[in-house]
């Protein structure tokens, strides 16, 4: 047994202390819950709580304030929402909600209130930051003029995404939609672009296999993953996109790139849908409450490109949604669709075809256009919408007449090229200079005369023995962005040679 | 907090001390103080005081505690502190005792007393135990007035040898009452 020598003269010590107290009397606002249920929690008794105000119950569990009545407030709550009881206290915090942002996520799977849940312990915060926020003021932004390369060819030369543009990615399901992410994300390895992956009623599978991807491909250590699975409440559900803006602001006004990717915002306004019912909200469209719009608008329009003088930091957001039958019509794709500054259009008879990834260029649109790309990469995407403009157009005329001219069918042909040159496996992001070499040679007729079906392979080769033979062709367009005519001979040359060897592969 | 819960995460306390070495160290350590606290229940009520700041409380432990204590014993009673959870001192000493003893297969017991009973008298007691139960038995010996005379012997399986006087005293009330 262990003595304690000096107990009896600390206790003394405290009997001091405490007939030395003096009680102080403090007016507090104690407030009582009514009715709990479904998530959602009536509290009587706090006047003065404010809209989005934190409230602690008595049993530990917070709640967040939406609806102020004339009697009662009305919380979402936070946690277990069985741990709430009629009868329960609550008290005002004076805060509203923050979650915490910094390098310290880097790497780790959060949940909507930026606790970890991926069990490799606790998370140290540099800082917290309210997940409530204003967009920055018009004065505050620049004109999104940079790239950010996804790594996809289809989309780097058509759909070009700059830092700070909000670009919507939509289809039905398993139509490819979540694998551009995960591509885009895989290709911002060592471009000083910090990735926040916010799952939104997900399957746990499903985040699970992404996390093992990213962290296989080594991408974990610029992602933060921000998980509100399908089984979450709908209060963590609703917080995840806001909770995951918040950590990317963190970013954008530290004077970083951030990407944030929201998979997918129709489960997000499901859930939104959900508590407002519950809040007893009038429904509108598709019961949806009326300020769904602003749900959306208010979180995507804090992606943004700072101006200079506030770092130039920017948030670069993808949304994503889900389409049913490929509708695009419906409430919540038109809301985004009129948001975002272009969109991303994924067909499952594309998919279904075998062209991965399935986008469909004519109903898929970035507004901000060739501004958002390298000089190399604008002078021959323009070439690629037009020669694949011609080639749908002769492919339908085609399917009824056998004897075609010889222009035609040189065109026929250069179509099928691009197709196939713009087909890319999952996982494999090519370097923007890579893309600008392949998509030279399609739109310049080099591959004209070639096997569609060896044209992956003679890819793989070519920018493998590319780098190895002739590396001053690649590192020219990283470094200038752009290419002259000597490059252009160099290239040609360069193919040539590499087709006479191909030939006996 | 469930129970179950409970034991699963004192299991892994055990864990780190059997981890560090210091389990036998570690269990004496938790004990005592788990004692000191059963014995003075103003002191008790000071570290169960949510009103007292858990700096001041970890502050009057480290005093109160000798040095040569081990840090893994400070680091599980200012996590309690922090977490205002002090009630739960005496069970994890009683959960980390129940499994230090099961690993030596020998069955732990409290002797309590009137007073305190000379070394003869306890390994009279001990053999006397060991007998009974058919195996190594680890006793220690603590002083309670109540019991009037006499003693009683409480295991940590939940067996109970009680020859106090007091129990006689309830059993001849309840005898009467019938």
């Amino acid at each position: 047994m262990v003595d304690f020598p000096s107990f009896n003269k600390v206790l003394d010590e405290i009997r001091q202390k405490v007939s030395e107290f003096k009680e102080e009397v403090k007016a507090e606002e104690v407030g009582l819950v009514t009715e709990s249920g479904d998530g959602i929690a009536h509290v009587t008794g706090l006047p003065h709580a404010m809209a989005g105000e934190m409230i602690r119950f008595s049993s530990g569990v917070y709640g967040l304030v939406f609806n102020l009545e004339i009697e009662e407030v009305i919380c979402i709550l936070l946690g277990s929402h069985t741990s709430v009881r009629e009868g329960d206290t609550a008290h005002c915090t004076g805060h509203i909600m923050s979650v915490p942002v910094g390098d310290k996520l880097l790497g780790r799977v959060v949940n909507g209130l930026g606790q970890p849940v991926d069990g490799r312990g606790k998370i140290i915060p540099d800082r917290y930051r309210p997940v409530e926020f204003p967009a920055p003021a018009v004065i505050d932004r620049q004109p999104v003029d940079r790239p950010l390369q996804t790594g996809i060819k289809l989309i780097d030369a058509l759909i070009p995404i700059g830092r700070g543009q909000r670009e919507l990615i939509i289809g039905d399901r398993s139509s490819g939609k979540s694998s551009i992410v995960i591509d885009t994300i895989l290709n911002q390895k060592g471009k000083d672009i910090v990735c926040i992956y916010v799952a939104v009623g997900q399957k746990s599978s499903s985040v699970v296999s992404l996390v093992d991807a990213l962290t296989e491909k080594g991408a974990m250590d610029y992602t933060i993953i921000v998980d509100a699975p399908a089984s979450d409440p709908a209060s963590l559900q609703y917080l995840a996109p806001f909770s995951g803006c918040a950590m990317a602001e963190d970013f954008m006004y530290c004077g970083r790139d951030a990407l944030i990717i929201y998979d997918d915002l129709s489960k997000h306004a499901a859930a939104y849908r959900m508590l407002s019912l519950l809040l007893r909200r009038p429904p509108g469209r598709e019961a949806y409450p009326g300020d769904v719009f602003y749900l959306h608008s208010r979180l995507l329009e804090r992606a943004s490109c700072l101006s200079e003088q506030k770092g130039g930091g920017s948030i670069t957001a993808l949304p994503i949604i889900e389409t049913q039958m490929g509708d695009i019509s419906a409430y919540i794709p038109t809301n985004i669709i009129s948001i975002t500054d272009g969109q991303i259009f994924l067909d499952t008879d594309l998919f279904n075809a075998g062209n991965r990834p399935a986008v469909n260029v004519g109903t898929s649109v970035s507004r901000v256009g060739g501004v958002a790309q390298i000089p190399a990469m604008r002078k021959i995407s323009s070439r690629i919408r037009i020669d694949m403009a011609q080639y749908r157009e002769k492919q339908s005329f085609a399917l009824f007449s056998t004897e075609l001219d010889k222009e035609t069918l040189i065109q026929l042909q250069r179509g099928k090229v691009l197709a196939e040159v713009l087909k890319q496996k999952n996982y494999s992001p090519m370097p923007v200079e890579e893309q600008v070499v392949m998509l030279y040679l399609a739109t310049k007729g080099y591959l004209d005369n070639f096997d569609i079906k060896r044209l992956q392979l003679f890819e793989s080769n070519f920018i493998s023995y590319l780098k190895a033979e002739m590396p001053q062709i690649l590192d020219e367009i990283s470094n200038k962005k752009d290419f002259d005519s000597a490059w252009e001979q160099k290239l040609g040359k360069f193919v040539l040679a590499f087709k006479e060897k191909f030939k006996n592969v | 907090m469930q129970k179950g819960r409970l034991d699963l995460d004192y299991e892994i306390v055990y864990r780190e001390a059997q981890i560090a070495g210091i389990e036998d160290q570690f269990e004496d350590e938790l004990y005592s103080f788990s004692r000191l606290i059963q014995n003075n229940y103003e002191f008790k009520l000071f570290l169960e005081d949510p009103r007292i700041s858990a700096d001041y409380k970890k502050t009057c432990v480290r005093r109160i505690c000798p040095a040569g204590m081990s840090s893994l014993f400070f680091a599980n009673i200012n996590w309690l502190i922090d977490q205002g959870r002090e009630e739960l001192v005496e069970s994890l000493a009683k959960s980390v005792t129940k499994k230090l003893f099961q690993e030596k297969d020998i069955l732990f017991g409290e002797v309590f007393s009137v007073c305190e009973l000379n070394d003869k008298y306890r390994k009279k007691v001990s053999r006397a135990m060991e007998k009974v139960e058919g195996k190594t038995v680890n006793l220690r010996f603590n002083i309670d007035s109540q019991l009037v005379g006499g003693l009683a012997v409480r295991f940590i399986n939940g067996e109970v040898w009680d020859i106090s006087l007091k129990h006689r005293l309830e059993e001849l009330k309840a005898s009467i009452i019938e």
